[in-house]
C-alpha cells in the first residue's frame, strides 16, 4: 500500500475523492496527496482512530496540519505499550518513492483514552468529518461495542460494510438522520474502489462534503429511511 | 496448576485438543475490550471472555495467555477453532456466566498455592 500504488489504484477505479485513515496514524496521507495532486486525485487526510470503547471512528480533514495535530493528541493517548514487529509487523510512513520514511514503535492496534463521543467532538471542533467505521461490523463497532448508537455523539455519516441492509439497523440508532455511507476501507490495494458513496458538491472539500451529508441525511427522514 | 487439571476441576470443555493441557495457569483475567487485556493481563494466564472472534487470538498469541475460557456455553465457530489450533492457543468453555467461572478459577488458584 505505497502511496503510488494508491494513486495508481483510485484512478483505475475512477475515484475522484479518498481519504488516507490509517490506524491511528495520519503521517502516510501527505506522500499519498502529494502524488494525487498530479493527477487530480483529492487526498484527503485523517485516520481511522480507535477509542477508549474500542469503537473505531474515521476522521478526515482537507489540511494535513488538523491531521497531525489529531495524531499527537492521540498518540498521547495510546497506551506506551510496544509494537511487536514480528507478530503485527512495522508500522511505517512510506513516501512518494516508496522508500520507508519511519517505523512507529509504539503499539498502534490499540485504544486511545478518549470516548468516542470527546473524539467526535475534537474533530468536528476542528473542522474535520467524523464517521462512525463500519457500523454493522460484529467487531469494533459503535453498535458492536455499545449496543446502540447514542444520540449525543456528533457524527457526520455511518459507515456501513453492506449498504443494503441498513434498515436492519434502524432500531440501534437513536437519532434520526445520520445518513449511511459506504467506502472501499481499503487494506490491501486491490480494496481500493470495491465500495463507494457518491455525493454532489459545488467543492469538494471538508464543508463541502459535510453539506452534502447533512441533505443526504434530510433526505433520508424525508423518505423513511433513517 | 496446569489447564488440563483446571479443566477437569471446573468441568470445563477443551474445544482445541493436546494444545497447552501441560502450560501452567499463573493468573486470570476477566475483561472483553483487547486494548485492556493487552495492557493489563498478568504472565501464564487464563483469558476469560466472550469475544470470539478471530482477533482474540492474536492478543492472546501476543500475550502467551495459558488459554481462552468462554463461559455460558456460548457457541463458538468452526473457523474460529481452526484458526486456534493453527495458532496453537487452548480455548475452553464451561457453563457458568463469567462472573462465576471467575469467583471458581479465583478459588482454585488460591486452594493451589495453599494461600488464604
Amino acid at each position: 500500500m505505497s502511496p503510488r500504488v494508491i494513486v495508481q489504484k483510485a484512478r483505475e477505479a475512477r475515484l475522484d475523492i479518498i481519504a488516507v485513515t490509517d490506524h491511528n496514524m495520519t503521517e502516510n496521507a501527505p506522500y499519498v496527496k502529494e502524488l494525487g495532486e498530479r493527477i487530480g486525485l483529492i487526498v484527503l487526510s485523517g485516520m481511522e482512530l480507535q477509542t477508549q470503547e474500542e469503537i473505531h471512528l474515521l476522521a478526515v480533514f482537507d489540511e494535513y496540519d488538523r491531521a497531525r495535530e489529531l495524531q499527537s493528541m492521540i498518540y498521547d493517548l495510546l497506551p506506551d505499550v510496544p509494537n511487536d514487529t514480528e507478530f503485527w509487523g512495522d508500522q511505517v510512513v512510506v513516501d512518494t518513492e516508496d522508500n520507508i520514511v519511519r517505523s512507529e514503535d509504539r503499539l498502534l492496534i490499540n485504544s486511545a483514552g478518549i470516548s468516542v463521543e470527546d473524539a467526535a467532538s475534537w474533530i468536528k471542533a476542528h473542522g474535520g468529518i467524523a464517521i462512525a467505521s463500519h457500523i454493522d461490523s460484529p467487531t469494533f463497532s459503535i453498535i458492536s461495542q455499545l449496543g446502540f448508537i447514542p444520540a449525543n455523539i456528533s457524527l457526520d455519516a455511518l459507515e456501513v460494510r453492506n449498504i443494503d441492509k441498513v434498515g436492519e439497523l434502524k432500531p440501534f440508532i437513536m437519532k434520526q438522520g445520520t445518513p449511511f455511507v459506504t467506502f472501499s476501507d481499503a487494506h490491501y490495494p486491490d480494496d481500493i474502489g470495491r465500495r463507494r458513496t457518491v455525493l454532489t458538491m459545488d467543492v469538494p472539500d471538508c464543508v463541502g462534503i459535510e453539506n452534502a451529508l447533512k441533505l443526504m441525511g434530510e433526505r433520508n427522514i424525508r423518505t423513511g429511511q433513517s | 496448576m496446569t489447564v488440563k487439571e483446571l479443566a477437569a476441576a471446573l468441568d470445563l470443555e477443551v474445544l482445541t485438543g493436546n494444545i497447552n493441557l501441560d502450560r501452567q495457569v499463573g493468573s486470570g483475567y476477566t475483561s472483553d475490550l483487547l486494548s485492556d487485556v493487552i495492557a493489563n493481563i498478568g504472565d501464564d494466564a487464563v483469558w476469560i471472555t466472550i469475544q470470539r472472534h478471530v482477533n482474540i487470538l492474536g492478543v492472546a498469541k501476543l500475550k502467551e495467555v495459558s488459554a481462552i475460557i468462554i463461559p455460558r456455553n456460548l457457541a463458538l465457530e468452526e473457523a474460529f477453532l481452526v484458526k486456534a489450533r493453527e495458532e496453537g492457543i487452548a480455548v475452553l468453555k464451561g457453563s457458568p456466566s463469567a462472573f462465576e467461572l471467575s469467583a471458581l478459577i479465583y478459588n482454585e488458584l488460591k486452594r493451589g498455592r495453599g494461600v488464604a
